[in-house]
């Protein structure tokens, strides 16, 4: 099975039913199938050929859903890129897959035409409310599920987006198993306020289309009260989150307004819910069942708590789902019995093929699991279990700081400081934040007779960076603490 | 405080440029346009563009006011101020009036802390 058969069979089974429900209108399976199909001869009529990489780079709608598609339906291999990434990282990423091909919108073309100008492998742009789509010649050459379905780029500790090798097998394998336990079904309405470039949004597009369901998809959560109105409307049954959406949602005074008795299920990844809005949570939403879960784009998912566990072990992120095995090891690589911490690994058909063209970072992450030929995933993380083997996440191995649930990348922030002239010194580091989980905070040392203000330094990262990178707190120091070696020391400032 | 949707405009526009304008042009930035659509402002901007029109205007955005039509344009935050701030500026002449009848000055009433004072009294 390919990861677009299952659209292909659910329209085929459920032509007219509603698969996406966006700001402009609703589109049928058969409409998203259709229109797929036709940009995918598009692609073909311009070369691009199983294997290719297209980049997709849009807001959530209908038209990202349809791009991603057709790139699979093309035979080539789609990567989801973040609407808020600037030019310069857009270009890095075209660069770095080599891409054939960028499918996009014209509201983002500041950001894509000085990005083009460097990326020289892309020879097709193709702008989905600007271009006709006219299609030009039927794809030739189908994948097999060992080819790649996706790349899609994370931060990583060296400062440079990785991308993430994923194929048809491990998409799919991942998607029956988290399908599996969440237990979505064709009644289905879910809620998809993060981006498709983000895997757990990605995922609920996948998923849904499995099930035949409905996919209301939504560009972000920046005004909640727009979101409830939504909900309601819509009979929302299926909420996936984040704990900053979570946040902003259970400490609105008027939640009681909104009628959301149909909504069934509330997912939360990406970082762990305090016990305080577990409690609100569950008190919003009565009769809704709460997953906490952990996973990490280079397998998707790794655990999720039975809701039924949730007033057991309330800060357990759970265990393996189905279809996936996993246990701890100690620096000796040795496996650890319950009860002990260490280093999460994990063996299954969803875990990633590796980096893209990036085989030094790969071998640190994937290393041969017990049968030959077979590669498992060192996830980087410390966990500890219980004594009945249930995992609690205890820490990142690495200094990556997660703030709304994204992975920031310290070096890249770093980067970014060290490219306003003056900055002579800068080191970032997370802080505590009630609603962003961690809140980036840069130290930054100028050199003599250069002033900047808090907010010049803010406006810069936001200039070169997503939104999310960009250091909340500034703190200008005469000098940042360093190791005998030279070696910025980051516990002393955090 | 009386002004009107052009100096209102101005001073948002001045702290969405200096602020929140993520590499966009600020040339580019029409009145009309959504903050959302032409990717201004991200949902992170939006709490810190409240924050921005709480402190610089001394109102409070209620929850039920967190709407697009409300914060998603340069036409609709001058709409919104100018709605919140005339209705301050309607309990400030009734206070006056108020105070008036007890022979005190009320010119002092100018001071935003104070009539925001005297209207949670009121309430």
């Amino acid at each position: 099975m390919l990861l677009h058969h299952f659209l292909e069979r659910t329209a085929a089974w459920l032509p007219e039913k509603a698969a996406l429900i966006c700001e402009h209108g609703s589109h049928t399976y058969r409409e998203v199938n259709e229109r797929a199909e036709r940009l995918a001869a598009v692609l073909a009529g311009r070369a691009v050929r199983r294997g290719d990489r297209v980049a997709v780079f849009m807001d959530n709608s209908a038209e990202a859903v349809i791009a991603m598609y057709a790139a699979l339906k093309a035979g080539a291999v789609f990567m989801p890129v973040n609407p808020l990434s600037k030019s310069d990282k857009l270009a890095y990423m075209l660069n770095d897959a080599r891409a054939a091909a960028l499918i996009t919108h014209s509201s983002l073309r500041r950001v894509w035409d000085p990005a083009l100008e460097h990326a020289w492998s892309v020879h097709t742009c193709i702008v989905m409310n600007e271009d006709e789509i006219v299609p030009a010649a039927a794809p030739t050459e189908a994948p097999i599920d060992q080819d790649l379905a996706s790349i899609i780029y994370t931060s990583g500790s060296t400062g440079e987006p990785k991308g993430v090798m994923l194929s048809h097998l491990n998409m799919v394998s991942a998607l029956n198993s988290v399908s599996g336990y969440l237990g979505y079904r064709e009644d289905d309405v879910i809620l998809c306020v993060l981006p498709l470039a983000f895997d757990y949004g990605l995922y609920q597009v996948l998923m849904a289309f499995k099930a035949g369901a409905t996919v209301v998809l939504e560009r972000n959560f920046a005004f909640p009260l727009r979101i409830l109105e939504i909900m309601a409307r819509e009979r929302v049954t299926v909420l996936p989150g984040v704990p900053t959406i979570f946040s902003l949602l259970v400490n609105l005074g008027n939640l009681a307004q909104y009628d959301l008795s149909a909504l069934r299920t509330v997912t939360n990844t990406a970082a762990a819910l305090s016990e305080e809005h577990i409690r609100k949570l569950r008190a919003a939403f009565p009769q809704a069942t709460l997953y906490s879960m952990y996973g990490l784009t280079e397998c998707k998912r790794v655990t999720y708590l039975p809701p039924e566990q949730l007033d057991i072990r309330p800060l357990s992120v759970g265990r393996g789902m189905p279809n996936e095995e996993l246990w701890l090891v100690d620096e000796a690589d040795r496996r650890m019995p319950n009860g002990s911490t260490g280093l999460l690994v994990i063996r299954g058909s969803h875990v990633m093929r590796g980096y893209w063209e990036k085989p030094a970072e790969t071998a640190e992450r994937l290393k041969p699991g017990p049968l030959p030929g077979e590669s498992v995933l060192y996830s980087g993380d410390i966990f500890r279990t219980d004594a009945e083997g249930y995992l609690y996440f205890v820490g990142r191995k690495d200094d990556i700081i997660k703030s709304r649930g994204e992975k920031v990348s310290p070096r890249e922030v770093e980067n970014a400081l060290y490219s306003l002239p003056g900055v002579l010194e800068a080191a970032v580091v997370g802080v505590p934040d009630p609603v962003l989980g961690e809140a980036v905070k840069a130290y930054v040392a100028l050199a003599a007779g250069r002033h900047y203000s808090e907010r010049d330094v803010i406006r810069h990262c936001l200039s070169k960076l997503e939104s999310f990178m960009a250091p909340k707190y500034v703190q200008f120091v005469d000098s940042i603490p360093k190791t005998n070696t030279g070696k910025i020391r980051k516990l002393r400032l955090a | 405080m009386n002004m009107n949707g052009e100096t209102l405009k101005t001073q948002v526009r001045q702290y969405v440029v200096d602020n929140l304008l993520m590499g966009a042009n600020a040339a580019e930035l029409r009145d009309a346009d959504s903050f959302m659509e032409s990717h201004v402002i991200d949902s992170v901007g939006v709490l810190e563009l409240v924050s921005f029109l709480e402190k610089n205007f001394s109102i409070k955005v209620e929850d039920q006011e967190m709407l697009p039509e409300n914060l998603d344009s340069l036409n609709g935050i001058a709409r919104y101020l100018q709605r919140k701030l005339g209705a301050r500026a309607g309990l400030a002449a009734r206070l006056a009036d108020k105070v008036a009848s007890f022979g005190v000055m009320w010119t002092m009433l100018a001071d935003d802390a104070l009539v925001r004072c005297v209207a949670f009294t009121l309430a």
